[in-house]
């Protein structure tokens, strides 16, 4: 029953509220994987579905997220190696001659929300930066934004840079002059015009069941 | 307000990537510059001190002298710009989407020539082209086709040598200072920040006499507040402090303030340019410039968040230009724009500028003089008669704004005229001005000019 109090809590963003809560449920003895699963990370399954019918607004996304971090840090050291294994490893980056990082951070919010591990090499990242960081952290996704159109082509380089170089990991755009066309034209294995769909397109891509 | 900007660009200042000479002009100039972070702070007096030295008035020059834009416009009301950034566009034959190539940016200049009330041109993006130069192939392409005044917007530090010769090679000969046939885009990275390409940017153009369009692109929401006046007011923080920079580089320099005020889609994260609250924005921050700090404005002024010419794309741009225009802008930009910026559409061009006409036609100011009073013909006519025939009438029948391809017709007479829609009549007429010959093209020997340097930016910046 407390476990949905926390769930709730995500939901109304109750940040205030759930580094107590989630305290008061360890205290009473539930599991730890249950907290985390049922408490933290499905109310943020229910926020991206909501995000998406257009029910909640981006602050509101990231308010919850958020909230969903703040307690997730309470319950970290608890965590067995089983339960920090991380839905899949994930290396972002704005491309090369891009500056913009509010979409990109949403993004990266949104996936760590969802138990990936993300490693964000922030703006303005060559290919051979996304080729390093994602061979050294043995990426599962590598996901690549850009803002302005002219800064397509380094995303299309990019991609053609990152196969040639034949990462294991899939590779996803984004952005706002991106779209599902320009994403197959340029090879990369998938596109999301949102946050929360990058979240079911990772998983996806990764043959994780999804709820969303 | 103004006393808001003033402290917020003495109290906290604006952010520059580390450039050392930037840097003394203007601490020289009495900035406070923190070397080391890159922070720098303009007390009062000394941002007062640059602004009270850009002009007020000034003129952005074109390739035919005739075709330059004095600012402010001297009848009082603004000259129009066409789209500009856009990779997407709608094919008027087919109607269907396709992508920017040089050939297509070629026929839109040529377009622009033929369209009385798009007086400035922007670069749209070359697909076809290098990437690391598509900004140089864009400019060299309207350079050679159009004789109109043309804004810039390099995409990289390396072009931008390319670009400003590009534009001394089409003045041909004439120093860009007397004759600045191209104007520079320089932008701040929101919020608050300036990044190297943007400084050169603003110290090159300086140099060489280029008029510089100050863009600041908040995001309401995004990379500004989601208050609409906090969002002006960090717009035009950034605008000063780049004017400022530009008179620090050179006092004198011609600078255009474009808060160009997106808000943010909060259910998406979509940028908006035609939202209810970007133009209420873009609105506030041009009055306010404009009354504040004396500076010409430059904003959009049409253009659509939709990504078709359909009902919601003549409904958003006639109440952007109809707002804008009313605004005082002195440029308004967009003609032809759909998608955001993103996509260019021939056929809505065409439309835009018979808009634009009729925005123009409105805000003219009005005499109330005599004969606008109309006082003899009241006068002298009796009650009960018209005014049909009275010389008054004749003298000024031919006033009103005639449309070429927006209708009154009855629907018979439409019927009988092929009863064909607006688009069906904007695209006659574009099929018309394409089979002309373009007789604004650059002479030859100035296009060889043109393509060497073309090469030489390939040679130089593609690898």
């Amino acid at each position: 029953m407390a476990v949905q109090e926390i769930y709730q809590s995500v939901l109304a963003f109750s940040i205030d509220k759930i580094v107590d809560l989630v305290k008061k449920e360890l205290k009473s003895g539930t599991q730890v994987a249950a907290i985390l699963k049922e408490g933290l990370i499905a109310p943020l399954d229910e926020v991206g579905r909501r995000f998406s019918r257009g029910e909640l607004f981006l602050p509101e996304m990231l308010a919850a997220a958020q909230t969903m971090k703040a307690g997730v840090e309470v319950i970290r050291p608890l965590l067995t190696g089983a339960e920090m294994k991380p839905a899949g490893i994930v290396v972002i980056g704005t491309v090369k001659g891009d500056l913009h990082d509010v979409g990109k951070d949403l993004v990266a919010m949104m996936l760590e929300g969802a138990g990936f591990k993300v490693i964000n090499l922030g703006i303005d990242v060559d290919y051979d930066r996304f080729l390093d960081a994602s061979t050294a952290n043995k990426a599962d996704i590598i996901a690549l934004s850009a803002l302005l159109t002219t800064t397509m082509p380094a995303m299309k380089t990019a991609v053609s840079k990152l196969k040639e170089a034949g990462i294991v990991g899939k590779i996803i755009v984004g952005g706002a002059p991106v779209n599902q066309s320009f994403a197959d034209e340029i090879g990369a294995h998938g596109y999301s015009d949102d946050a929360p769909g990058a979240v079911v397109l990772a998983r996806k891509l990764l043959g994780i069941r999804t709820s969303l | 307000m103004k006393d808001r900007v003033f402290d917020l660009l003495a109290g906290y200042g604006v952010k520059l990537d580390p450039h050392p000479e930037l840097f003394d002009l203007l601490a020289g100039a009495g900035a406070e510059v923190d070397r080391k972070s890159g922070m720098v702070r303009f007390p009062r007096q000394v941002m007062k001190d640059l602004l009270a030295v850009a002009p007020v008035s000034f003129k952005l020059g074109a390739r035919n002298h005739e075709k330059g834009l004095t600012l402010p416009r001297p009848d009082g009301t603004f000259y129009g710009r066409s789209a500009g950034g856009c990779f997407g566009w709608i094919e008027p034959e087919t109607g269907k989407y396709e992508k920017v190539t040089t050939e297509k940016l070629a026929g839109w200049a040529r377009l622009i020539n033929h369209m009385d009330e798009v007086n400035l041109l922007s670069m749209l993006f070359c697909n076809d082209a290098p990437a690391k130069t598509a900004d140089v192939y864009s400019l060299a392409v309207l350079l050679k086709h159009t004789d109109k005044s043309i804004w810039v917007q390099p995409y990289s530090t390396g072009s931008l040598e390319y670009l400003i010769a590009l534009a001394e090679a089409a003045a041909g000969g004439e120093e860009l200072a007397a004759n600045p046939v191209v104007s520079m885009i320089v932008c701040s990275l929101t919020p608050r920040t300036f990044k190297t390409m943007d400084l050169e940017a603003i110290i090159r153009s300086a140099k060489a006499g280029i008029p510089i369009q100050a863009c600041s692109l908040p995001g309401a929401g995004g990379t500004s507040p989601a208050t609409l006046p906090g969002t002006v007011l960090l717009a035009t923080a950034e605008i000063l402090a780049m004017a400022a920079m530009a008179q620090a580089v050179k006092p004198g320099t011609a600078v255009v303030a474009c808060p160009i005020i997106f808000s943010t889609d909060m259910r998406t994260g979509r940028s908006l340019q035609s939202s209810v609250e970007s133009m209420r924005a873009a609105s506030m921050a041009v009055q306010f410039i404009k009354k504040a700090f004396d500076l010409p404005t430059h904003n959009y002024g049409s253009g659509t968040d939709s990504p078709i010419v359909d009902e919601q794309s003549a409904a958003e741009r006639a109440i952007l230009t109809t707002w804008m225009a009313a605004s005082g802008l002195d440029i308004l930009g967009g003609a032809g724009q759909l998608e955001v910026v993103t996509t260019a559409s021939p056929l809505q061009l065409i439309i835009d500028n018979e808009v634009l006409a009729m925005a123009r036609r409105m805000i003219t100011p009005a005499r109330l003089d005599d004969d606008q009073l109309g006082w003899e013909v009241i006068t002298g006519t009796s009650p009960g008669q018209h005014f049909i025939t009275s010389p008054h009438t004749l003298m000024h029948c031919r006033d009103a704004f005639m449309p070429r391809n927006f209708i009154r017709l009855s629907r018979e007479a439409w019927e009988r005229q092929g009863g064909k829609d607006l688009l069906e009549r904007t695209l006659e007429q574009y099929r018309t001005i394409m089979a002309e010959d373009n007789p604004f093209l650059l002479n030859e020997s100035i296009s060889k000019e043109l393509d060497a340097i073309v090469e030489a930016a390939d040679r130089n910046l593609v690898k």
